[in-house]
């Protein structure tokens, strides 16, 4: 019962062990979610910011060349002698980022140039029909920058004319200013992570610049794109329409593989120009870069798991101990309870035993005082009656006699019987002789063995043998063990006593040669009323409390009786009495 | 069984010659002469006989000294084993059956005569001390036809074995 009870016990507590923990692994993992969220928001702001930066240096950096090159442009008298060419190399020096500064006249033919190298003196514009730009600035008086081209170098570039002026408004021809992109995005694009990638395109959606791939260059993005995601072109849509904002979409890496970026745009509005500028970086990236919380987060996960379960089990063996400690109570009282109802049932048994033997004892006191009274009744009613013969009538009164004598026999012993077994039975030590003892209860039994003809032998010790004891119950002891052997001896028999000394006690036996007495009666000869004789060999007289009488006695003062037999050769009553009767014994036997 | 026949073959010869001998019925019947006397003296005794099963010998000599005066022949055993043994030669008008007696009780004894067929119509008084019945009822249930309690005066008990030999008889 316990044992399902502690059971029960454990399961409640690991289900609650297991809602702290689930709660727990429930709110990490929610708890992550919103970081990553979160984090990525934030670093989809800081990228755009990235993008607003690298838009405002692009056209910061532009402003600068194209500014330097305007104020230059309104001369207040006439053309310089050397048609610019200290200034360009000024310029060129100072300001970096031009692939070439060149100076055509009114007649479209480029006439100086810096760096020289990069200059083709005396290139003219209208013989090759490159003149487009140098008319639209001639008309409107304002700088034109021209769409990204490739240079004779196979490089990227936009070439910015601006007219040339001598006072309020003398055409005096035009400053083009080749700045390759690739020194635009040096200048001003910095690649903040590696596995991110930047890109410039043009309103037309022409890469500029990528960061990534060199060899894309020139081309347009709508070609380049491989990739069915409707969300990057429409990414590229919002680019070339000069929008800035910030999506996701997916992309394949070089593996093959899908993978998840982030992106944010930012227009770069200059001039006539419009590009957009756009900032890339794998979601996995980013990822990375929370990986950190995710695993202090996991680590405070198992902390806390790992304190739960300790927690539960620590509870579970509280509640365990608890139930074992009630458990053993149990059963210490339920034990106590047994042995206490084990000694009442035992009580009650023995109770129950000595009530049977006071009501067996009362039956057969009874009994064995009616006999003599019935003999006696029917006796004395029958000489009342009847004239009878002197000789019946002796016969009667004999018996009537006989039975009171029986009678008084018997209300002694049983007064005897009754100290005994209450203790109050009476001893008056004094010294006496053995020899003296024994003499004497053989002049009692004289008689009866003589009518028997039984021979009694007589043992002693040599030396004169005194103890110290009750006189008249040694006696007494004597007399009752003779007449039972003689009783029990057939005429002419023999019976025989030795005393024997043994230093602080006396052993003393009487062997007689009579019928013997069996294994089975010899348990029961010392019980009160126990009479070995079947009725037909027994003579009136006996009143069955001999022997528990002396074995009373005997044992009273310490000694000990018991009996050897055999069936047909005799029996052999033997005691043991110590020397000396000690007052401490008396006390303890009244004590009794 | 031996001494019915015993007793049929002496009857026999009683009547074959009336004046004849002891000493000539057991040259007969090849016996001992002791015997035969004895059987011859059982079976002229007319007197009722009774059998008294009591452990205590004085209360036998008592009741049997009474019971003689006044006519009954009176036969008695020590124990129920005895009282058996006794049965086998010697069959009762009446038998007075002590109840406290060791080894067999009273009640054992009446209990197995009552079950032989042969002496099932003995009548039983059964001799109690007072209060014997009521701690073993049943004193009367197994068979007894009467019982006298201890010490019983001596007319009683006259008077009730007359009254089981009459209603035997009967």
């Amino acid at each position: 019962m316990f044992a399902r009870k502690s059971r029960w016990n454990a399961i409640i507590v690991l289900i609650i062990t297991m809602l702290f923990i689930s709660s727990i692994l429930f709110l990490g993992i929610r708890a992550n979610t919103e970081v990553e969220e979160q984090f990525i928001e934030q670093f989809k702001q800081g990228q755009t910011s990235q993008a607003q930066q690298i838009s405002t240096g692009i056209t910061t950096f532009l402003n600068e060349k194209v500014t330097m090159l305007e104020v230059l442009s309104i001369q207040p008298n006439q053309i310089p002698d050397d048609n610019f060419e200290l200034i360009f190399a000024n310029i060129y020096e100072k300001s970096k980022g031009f692939y070439v500064i060149e100076y055509a006249d009114e007649n479209g033919t480029i006439i100086s140039g810096y760096p020289e190298e990069n200059t083709p003196l005396g290139y003219n514009l209208y013989e090759n029909e490159k003149s487009i730009p140098f008319d639209i600035i001639q008309q409107t008086g304002e700088t034109y920058i021209t769409d990204p081209l490739t240079t004779f170098e196979k490089e990227l570039a936009i070439y910015v004319w601006v007219p040339v002026y001598v006072g309020e408004d003398d055409f005096k021809g035009a400053f083009v200013a080749v700045i390759e992109i690739d020194e635009i995005a040096e200048e001003t694009i910095k690649t903040e992570n590696p596995a991110g990638y930047i890109y410039l395109i043009n309103d037309h959606a022409r890469l500029l610049y990528d960061s990534a791939e060199t060899e894309l260059i020139g081309k347009n993005y709508f070609d380049i794109v491989n990739e069915p995601d409707v969300s990057r072109l429409e990414i590229i849509g919002m680019q070339t329409e000069g929008l800035s904002g910030s999506g996701s979409f997916s992309e394949r890496n070089e593996n093959g593989f899908l993978e998840q970026k982030i992106i944010s745009y930012e227009p770069v509005i200059w001039k006539n120009q419009q590009w957009s500028v756009g900032v890339v970086t794998p979601l996995w990236y980013v990822e990375s870069l929370v990986q950190s919380i995710y695993i202090k987060q996991g680590l405070f996960a198992m902390i806390s798991v790992a304190f739960i379960l300790f927690i539960g089990s620590f509870i579970a063996l509280i509640l365990f101990s608890w139930n074992k400690t009630l458990e053993d109570e149990v059963k210490s009282k339920t034990s106590e309870l047994e042995r206490s109802n084990d000694y009442l049932q035992n009580a009650n048994r023995k109770l129950k035993e000595l009530d049977r033997l006071k009501n067996d004892f009362v039956s057969m006191v009874s009994h064995e005082l009616k006999t003599p009274l019935t003999a006696m009744k029917t006796s004395s009613e029958f000489m009342k009656e009847t004239e009878c013969d002197p000789e019946v009538k002796e016969e009667m009164l004999d018996l009537i006699i006989r039975n009171i004598d029986r009678q008084a026999r018997m209300v002694d012993d049983l007064l005897d019987i009754s100290r005994i077994e209450s203790g109050r039975m009476k001893f008056n030590p004094e010294d006496v002789n053995v020899r003296d003892i024994v003499e004497t209860s053989l002049q009692t039994v004289e008689k009866q063995a003589k009518d028997k003809g039984i021979d009694i032998k007589v043992g002693y010790p040599e030396e004169s043998l005194t103890i110290k004891t009750d006189k008249d119950k040694l006696i007494r002891v004597f007399v009752n063990l003779l007449t039972n052997a003689i009783k029990f001896t057939p005429h002419n028999g023999e019976v025989e006593i030795s005393v024997t000394d043994f230093g602080d006690h006396i052993q003393a036996s009487i062997r007689d040669n009579g019928i013997g007495i069996s294994a089975e009666k010899r348990e029961k000869i010392f019980d009160k009323f126990y009479q070995v004789d079947s009725t037909a060999t027994r003579k009136a007289g006996g009143t069955g409390l001999g022997l528990a009488i002396i074995k009373g006695i005997i044992d009273r003062q310490g000694g000990s009786i018991f009996v050897e037999s055999e069936t047909d050769k005799g029996s052999t009553f033997t005691f043991r009495l110590p020397k000396e009767l000690k007052e401490e014994d008396f006390t303890e036997i009244e004590q009794y | 069984m031996e001494k019915e026949t015993l007793d049929k073959d002496i009857m026999r010869l009683l009547e074959e010659q009336p004046d004849i001998s002891t000493k000539e019925i057991a040259e007969k019947l090849s016996v001992s002469e002791d015997v035969v006397a004895k059987r011859v003296e059982v079976l002229s005794d007319t007197r009722e006989k009774i059998l008294i099963v009591d452990d205590e010998p004085d209360a036998v000599i008592a009741t049997k000294r009474a019971l003689e005066a006044d006519g009954y022949n009176v036969i008695d055993a020590g124990n129920g084993a005895m009282a058996f043994d006794l049965l086998r030669s010697d069959i009762p008008d009446v038998i007075l059956l002590d109840v406290m007696m060791p080894d067999m009780d009273g009640f054992e004894v009446c209990k197995r005569l009552k079950e032989d067929p042969v002496y099932r119509n003995i009548p039983v008084i059964m001799l109690t001390a007072k209060g014997e019945i009521e701690d073993k009822v049943g004193g009367l249930d197994i068979g007894a036809d009467d019982y006298v309690t201890k010490p019983f005066n001596l007319k009683e008990l006259k008077a009730r074995i007359k009254t089981v030999l009459r209603r035997a008889q009967d």
